[in-house]
């Protein structure tokens, strides 16, 4: 499985990507939802390519795929929230930032915590590393993972990952200085 | 006659406009009233004698004598008044001559416009007589179909540019005055309505509409109250409100929004992307109602739209 980021294919756009009213909100109500299931699709599918999961709404809309210069469309930015928003509430992103702030930065989980949480646990069961102390940084970039998916994955997600574990009961986190030193012991 | 002595002084007049002959009279043995009378006339009847004599030298002459052009003035300070109320008298006569004559015309020209529309209307309730119907069938061999019902549209619009022969108003009306408005209005627009297509603007209805009262013309808000009123009397029009807030008129028999929807879609589909003016020239109708329609077919979900700042 590739470990580096999508270098070598170019991520495929899909075709209604080219329809200037793609990048329009629809005001009828069906055509809207069809039109933002798209750009989810759309969103998990770019970030999944790319290994990327940090997205700020207001600076996203400037650049791809928010914004497509051959047509001269680009999404406003009150519609890409609102399906971040959509993504959301199926679990594929999260909101950070500040609470109570303006919905600006989220992190796109182009694969769910929990699915991360099951890989980390298994192959810690794997190397027989359950109740040891990890940290952060080992587990995204050891030596040991290297051959892992999870290997290069950010900490926001990592952590919410290893959060997931642990609301399931089969880790422990503790706080470190920083996130990297953030420890975890998965148990058996 | 009077008798009594009359010492006369005659004092010689310096300056030519106090020319005048002193004379007094004392009447010894009475008659002074009579006398005073006789008197009175011999004077008015001078005064008017003055003024002809007065008319006489007021004609521009050259008066070559100086002492010839002295009498002349004297007659003409004489009559001068007398001149100034003769010409006002005329000027005013004239007047009256003219603003007569010039009613005359204006009563002969309102008459004749009365009847004109009087003949119009006739005409116009023999077109849609059964009777009318039955002719043209029978003369359709004659001349073809397309010619007479082109004939018949002419005539229509010439009866809609004519105008309306005594409008309600709130004083023919009183109380019922929406209601008989509405009838009146829905009379009027059920042909111009079926000729858009079954939807027009409610501007400009309203302007077609007081175009044609001409004189008594109609407020915006009672226009729009009376057509209100369409519905609940059953008339064959309705006023519909866009969700944007557009106001029309509409006959529900021929308008359909269903049809509009796939009609604009169907646009979409041979033409691509449309604009609110494509629509609007495609369909013959003002730019609101093109925006409305389009609105419709988006509703519909049959087109979705493409906003940008171009």
């Amino acid at each position: 499985m590739a470990t580096g980021g999508g270098a070598g294919a170019r991520f495929q756009l899909p075709e209604i990507h080219s329809f200037p009213p793609f990048f329009t909100r629809q005001p009828n109500e069906d055509t809207w939802k069809e039109q933002r299931r798209l750009w989810c699709d759309l969103v998990v599918a770019f970030c999944r390519h790319h290994r990327r999961s940090a997205l700020a709404v207001a600076e996203a809309v400037n650049e791809p795929p928010f914004s497509n210069p051959r047509i001269r469309r680009a999404l406003r930015v009150d519609t890409l929230r609102e399906v971040v928003d959509e993504l959301v509430s199926q679990g594929h992103a999260a909101w950070t930032g500040p609470k109570g702030s303006v919905r600006d930065t989220c992190l796109v989980f182009w694969r769910k915590p929990e699915v991360w949480a099951a890989m980390l646990h298994q192959w810690a069961a794997d190397r027989g590393l359950c109740n040891t102390v990890l940290t952060l940084y080992e587990l995204a970039n050891g030596d040991d993972t290297a051959d892992q998916e999870f290997h290069g994955l950010d900490y926001a997600t990592l952590r919410r990952s290893l959060e997931a574990l642990q609301s399931q009961g089969r880790a422990q986190l503790f706080a470190g200085s920083s996130d990297e030193d953030l420890g975890v012991k998965i148990f058996t | 006659g009077s008798t009594g002595e009359a010492a006369s002084e005659a004092s010689a007049a310096e300056t030519p406009e106090a020319a005048g002959v002193v004379i007094k009279l004392s009447f010894r043995g009475g008659g002074s009233s009579q006398f005073y009378t006789a008197l009175k006339e011999a004077l008015n009847e001078a005064a008017g004698a003055a003024e002809a004599a007065g008319a006489a030298a007021d004609s521009p002459r050259a008066a070559p004598d100086a002492r010839e052009q002295a009498r002349a003035q004297a007659q003409r300070a004489g009559g001068g008044i007398s001149t100034i109320v003769r010409t006002a008298h005329a000027t005013e006569r004239a007047r009256d001559v003219t603003l007569q004559s010039g009613f005359a015309d204006l009563e002969a020209l309102t008459a004749a416009a009365d009847e004109m529309v009087g003949l119009a209307e006739h005409i116009a309730t023999q077109l849609h007589s059964p009777a009318a119907a039955k002719l043209r069938r029978a003369a359709a061999g004659s001349e073809s179909d397309a010619a007479s019902a082109a004939r018949v549209d002419a005539f229509r619009q010439y009866l809609l540019d004519l105008g309306i022969d005594s409008p309600v108003t709130k004083d023919s009306a009183g109380a019922v005055f929406h209601e008989e408005l509405a009838r009146e209005l829905c009379d009027y627009l059920e042909n111009y309505v079926s000729q858009r297509g079954g939807t027009v603007a409610l501007v400009d209805a309203y302007c077609l509409y007081n175009r044609a009262r001409e004189f008594s013309l109609v407020y915006p808000s009672d226009f729009v109250q009376a057509c209100r009123r369409f519905e609940a009397l059953g008339l064959s029009l309705r006023l519909r409100e866009y969700p944007s807030g557009l106001l029309a008129i509409e006959d529900p028999a021929t308008a359909s929004d269903a049809q509009i929807a796939e009609r604009i879609g169907a646009y979409v589909q041979s033409f691509g992307p449309v604009t609110a003016n494509d629509v609007a020239a495609l369909e013959d109708c003002p730019l609101t109602l093109a925006e409305e329609r389009l609105g419709l077919c988006e509703r519909a979900g049959l087109i979705c739209r493409d906003e940008s700042v171009e």
